[in-house]
């Protein structure tokens, strides 16, 4: 017996055969199952290069502002010394 | 299948390797199906509800936890569905002899039509003739293999409820193979005269 238990009754039961679905019906759902597990697999590596691609985005803006800022700043101190 | 290999399987499923897929499928396919056509009493209704299970793997896939057991995982997949079946049909048919939780077969199962001797067709059908929370604690553990805990787990209760309910299906199941191979009174009555 497969379970915990030595017990004949359920010796009996696990000698009982086992029944498989048809085959055609076997492939579709295999066949089925496998294409949706694709279709996840596409949309899952989809959203990871959407995200990446918005990291990079980010980081690109976030590189402008300071090179912005910076420049902004340097032409402050140089109105600043040109008034002084 | 061993500890190290399920792992790597759920692993691997996690990351949507279809062979990985494929061979859970060959592992399990068949035992799912004999699974829910006893349930079911029904080829046609287990092939769906089997094509379900699998479905919802594929849509869960990526959010099994590392340690995930495949198989009660898989069992308590199909465990529910059928659940769920039956509840949405008791809601849908007004059932003339009022409600009960799980419907009480009446006709002979696919598993009584083929098997091989009269033993087994006894039974195939005093296992068709319990209630069904008694048959599939008897399925899981007899015919499965799982142990006490994941049965208890993919039945949804706790460790000794699931004693007592497989101690129950047991004596109800050996009572009715019991009665089973007496002959009918009349039969006796005919023989004594």
């Amino acid at each position: 017996m497969k379970g915990d238990l030595h017990d004949p009754m359920l010796e009996l039961l696990a000698r009982l055969p086992q029944s498989a679905p048809s085959a055609a019906r076997a492939e579709f759902v295999r066949a089925r199952s496998l294409l949706a597990l694709e279709k996840r697999r596409q949309k899952r590596t989809a959203t990871h290069d959407q995200k990446h691609d918005g990291r990079v985005m980010d980081a690109a803006l976030c590189f402008a502002c300071v090179v912005y800022i910076a420049a902004a700043a340097i032409e402050a101190l140089k109105l600043g010394w040109a008034l002084r | 299948m061993d500890r190290e290999s399920e792992l790597d399987l759920v692993r691997r499923l996690r990351d949507g390797d279809a062979q990985a897929f494929d061979i859970a499928y060959e592992t399990f396919n068949v035992r799912l199906f004999t699974f829910l056509a006893r349930l079911m009493r029904s080829r046609a209704r287990a092939e769906d509800l089997l094509e379900e299970t699998w479905l919802r793997l594929v849509a869960h896939s990526d959010r099994l936890q590392p340690d995930t057991r495949l198989g009660p995982w898989l069992f308590t997949v199909a465990r529910n569905l059928h659940a769920s079946y039956w509840r949405s049909r008791m809601l849908e048919e007004a059932w003339a002899d009022g409600p009960g939780l799980w419907p009480i077969a009446s006709t002979r199962s696919p598993f009584e039509e083929t098997a091989a001797n009269e033993l087994e067709r006894r039974i195939e059908a005093a296992l068709a003739a319990l209630p069904v929370s008694y048959r599939e604690v008897l399925l899981l553990i007899a015919v499965e293999g799982l142990d006490q805990s994941e049965a208890a787990k993919v039945c949804g209760i706790s460790a000794t409820a699931f004693r007592q309910r497989l101690k129950r299906a047991r004596d109800l199941l050996a009572r009715r193979l019991g009665e089973s191979a007496r002959p009918p009174r009349g039969v006796l009555r005919e023989v004594n005269t």
